[in-house]
């Protein structure tokens, strides 16, 4: 147990670490986008939440595979924490999205494929949410898991839908695509900024399980 | 000109360390709670 907690504060402190710097360079650093100015800043958590989201439904696909396969309550708990993790992550990359559209576009929202296919994949989360909360216990399980697989099957249909228009007609930057950031700074800040998010991501899902797998275990105890 | 932002810089220093101070507390009440279960259930086995 001992070492558990000492590998647990260690992670911790390598993810704070790494988010203090990325921190420090995205706001300290990283000089003003020469078009968007400022406002490009927020791109940083924007795209770092997307990269941790879609890690986080990555881990959802393999665990709820495993359950389906095992049928045993360490998947299904790594499935739950990863899938609400996720739609957290998600959540944030919609917000910061709506905030830096109206900002630079003034548009809060564009029904194109890009943000009409993530608005999809946050749905299908959120429906999977609801299902663990409200669903029968005695199937929640299997649900989810078959729920959470058509969930996690929608990322690469989301990374690959900036492809479907030309960017003439879309809002979302092809940025990354197009290899726009060429300034080493900026592609060094998005790095670290991904990683951090990607670290803390990695770590909630890792506690949220501990949790669940404890919570059950305290409950059959009581019973 | 350098472009710094210092006030969002400490603001969001402090929410990221708040927040990640809160992460600590959860994997410690974690961990406490996993050492009493297996005491509990090393105490049923004897």
């Amino acid at each position: 147990m001992k070492n558990l907690l000492r590998i647990d504060i260690l992670a911790i402190s390598l993810t704070g670490i790494i988010i203090a710097y990325a921190n420090y360079l995205v706001f300290m650093v990283v000089p003003n986008e020469r078009i968007m100015g400022a406002v490009q800043r927020i791109f940083y958590f924007h795209v770092g939440s997307a990269i941790a989201c879609y890690v986080a439904f990555g881990i959802v696909f393999v665990s709820s595979l495993a359950y389906l396969a095992r049928r045993d309550r360490v998947s299904d708990a790594i499935s739950e924490a990863a899938a609400e993790v996720g739609f957290v992550f998600a959540s944030i990359v919609l917000l910061s999205g709506m905030i830096w559209g109206k900002v630079a576009w003034n548009t809060w929202f564009n029904w194109e494929p890009r943000l009409v296919s993530f608005l999809l994949l946050w749905m299908i989360f959120l429906g999977y949410i609801f299902l663990r909360a409200f669903g029968e216990p005695s199937r929640v399980a299997t649900q989810c898991a078959i729920i959470g697989i058509i969930g996690a099957l929608m990322v690469p249909v989301v990374i690959f839908s900036v492809k479907l228009l030309p960017q003439v007609f879309q809002l979302h930057p092809q940025v990354v695509e197009k290899q726009g950031l060429r300034e080493p700074l900026f592609v060094s800040t998005m790095f670290y900024s991904m990683g951090a998010l990607t670290l803390l991501n990695l770590v909630l899902i890792w506690l949220r399980a501990r949790i669940t797998l404890t919570d059950e275990k305290l409950n059959e105890e009581t019973w | 000109m350098v472009d710094t932002f210092p006030g969002l810089f400490w603001g969001y220093t402090a929410i990221w360390a708040i927040l990640v101070l809160y992460i600590v507390r959860l994997a410690i009440r974690i961990n406490r709670l996993e050492k009493r279960i297996k005491s509990s259930e090393d105490s049923h086995k004897h």
